[in-house]
């Protein structure tokens, strides 16, 4: 046993008085005085402050003032269908209004994929964004891999799956897209903020992104059903651009919430 | 009569079984703090004011800050007692709260600190005179100076573990790291304590040395 060897064991959280009945830690503090000192300060309780006693009567005064039942936020899986049904709704509401043009050009092929895409990502920001209203939970999904999986993949696919073609009214027909698009995602993203405010994000920029990649991935989804110009470059500037805003939003304002 | 030994091992359970019995404590209280209970919301203030109070004066090492910050984290944890997934762990919840709202409060600091008087002036106003006294006085104490000695990230992991008796992991949540950083802060701050015990006591074989001359 040596001084690193006790180091190692309060830092994985040994107790120290569990640490003083182990015979090869206590053999080690019969001729270690350091370490004999650092055991008996980690073992010492903490002192606490000399708080005046009005404060906690007026912390008690302030939660009875304002108690009233609350519902806890939903559960891992509570919060993937939730986001699954309203990315559903949307879509299918632009849908009805806007026609499905896009969906009857898509092959199979390009269904499976783009959907596969989109609720993966809906899936992992709808874990993601969970664990980061929840304080103090096990954080599952890192942030950054919905909001890369979207951001990289969605080209990536579409450069694999579309072809190019010609391209007139590219930038009007775009602009129709992209103004549609962050409709959509504004919407989306509108909803699930409210959702998120109800829950305590201790970093809002973070949050914010993920809330714009489910606004993103909503809009992407509703513009691949109704868009009737399935064209490889309209698909990558107009569509991935409104996708982009989206997630650059949600940081922004999130940025904004924060530093207010 | 019983050994020395036998006596560390009964403490040493006594503690553990404490420890879990106050968790269970506090997932029943906020289960009954969602619902509105009064009496459950009046003794979690009760149980969990201290374990606050202690953190945030390891890292501030003032009582008037921490009362300010023991009544923003208050507000902040009724805001956010949905946000609580019933039957989890309580402390990790309420420390990570408890984090943000002074990390929060020192952004605002920051951003405020040309205009209105430091944190170090309203320490020193003449009305808190009986405050600092006391202060003076914890300070001597050895732990809290050897605190201070600590590097602030490093302290905040070794205060989680200490003072609220958490787990590695428990600490990894709260702080919203991995257990292996955790691991590694919680390292580095017993290393760091290590020096500083050592530093003390030179410093006391030194002053025991002029005294003697």
């Amino acid at each position: 046993m040596t001084c690193a060897d006790v180091d190692q064991l309060l830092s994985e959280g040994v107790p120290a008085m569990d640490l003083k009945l182990r015979p090869a830690v206590a053999e080690h503090m019969k001729s270690c005085r350091r370490c004999e000192d650092l055991i008996r300060w980690t073992d010492a309780p903490m002192p606490g402050p000399a708080v005046d006693a009005s404060i906690e009567d007026r912390i008690r005064a302030l939660i009875r003032a304002d108690l009233r039942p609350v519902r806890p936020l939903p559960s891992t899986v509570g919060a993937i269908g939730a986001a699954l049904a309203l990315a559903a709704v949307i879509a299918l509401m632009h849908a009805l209004t806007m026609g499905v043009c896009g969906w009857e050009a898509l092959s199979l092929l390009q269904v499976v994929w783009l959907g596969g895409l989109s609720v993966g990502v809906i899936m992992l920001a709808a874990v993601s964004l969970i664990a980061s209203i929840r304080p103090g939970t096990r954080q599952f999904v890192n942030p950054l891999i919905p909001i890369l999986t979207l951001a990289v993949g969605f080209p990536m696919l579409i450069g694999w799956l579309f072809q190019s073609g010609p391209r007139e009214h590219f930038v009007s027909d775009g602009v129709h897209c992209l103004a549609g698009g962050l409709m959509l995602a504004a919407l989306t993203a509108g909803i699930t903020y409210m959702l998120a405010r109800r829950g305590y994000a201790i970093n809002w920029p973070r949050t914010g992104a993920i809330v714009g990649v489910l606004g993103g991935v909503v809009a992407l989804l509703s513009l691949q059903i109704s868009c009737p110009d399935q064209e490889l470059s309209h698909l990558l500037v107009w569509h991935g651009l409104a996708m982009l805003t989206s997630i650059s939003g949600g940081y922004l304002a999130g940025l904004r919430t924060q530093i207010r | 009569m019983r050994n020395p030994e036998e006596a560390r091992e009964s403490r040493s359970d006594a503690e553990a079984a404490s420890q879990t019995a106050l968790s269970e404590i506090l997932v029943h209280l906020m289960h009954r703090y969602q619902q509105a209970d009064a009496a459950a919301a009046d003794e979690l203030v009760s149980l969990v004011n201290p374990i606050l109070a202690r953190y945030y004066y390891a890292l501030t090492g003032n009582a008037r800050i921490v009362e300010d910050l023991l009544q923003e984290c208050w507000l902040r944890i009724h805001r956010a007692r949905q946000s609580y997934r019933p039957g989890g762990p309580v402390l990790p919840w309420l420390l990570a709260i408890a984090r943000h709202t002074r990390v929060d409060q020192y952004r605002r600091w920051q951003r405020s600190s040309g205009r209105e008087s430091s944190i170090d002036a309203i320490a020193q106003h003449p009305s808190s005179d009986l405050r600092a006294t006391i202060e003076t006085r914890l300070e001597a104490n050895s732990i809290l100076a050897v605190m201070k000695m600590i590097p602030e990230a490093q302290r905040e992991v070794l205060m989680m573990l200490k003072v609220g008796g958490m787990s590695v992991e428990e600490v990894a949540r709260a702080t919203g790291s991995s257990s292996a950083a955790v691991k590694q802060k919680a390292y580095r701050a017993y290393q760091a304590v290590r020096r500083a015990l050592g530093l003390k006591q030179e410093q006391g074989e030194e002053s025991d040395d002029v005294r003697r001359r």
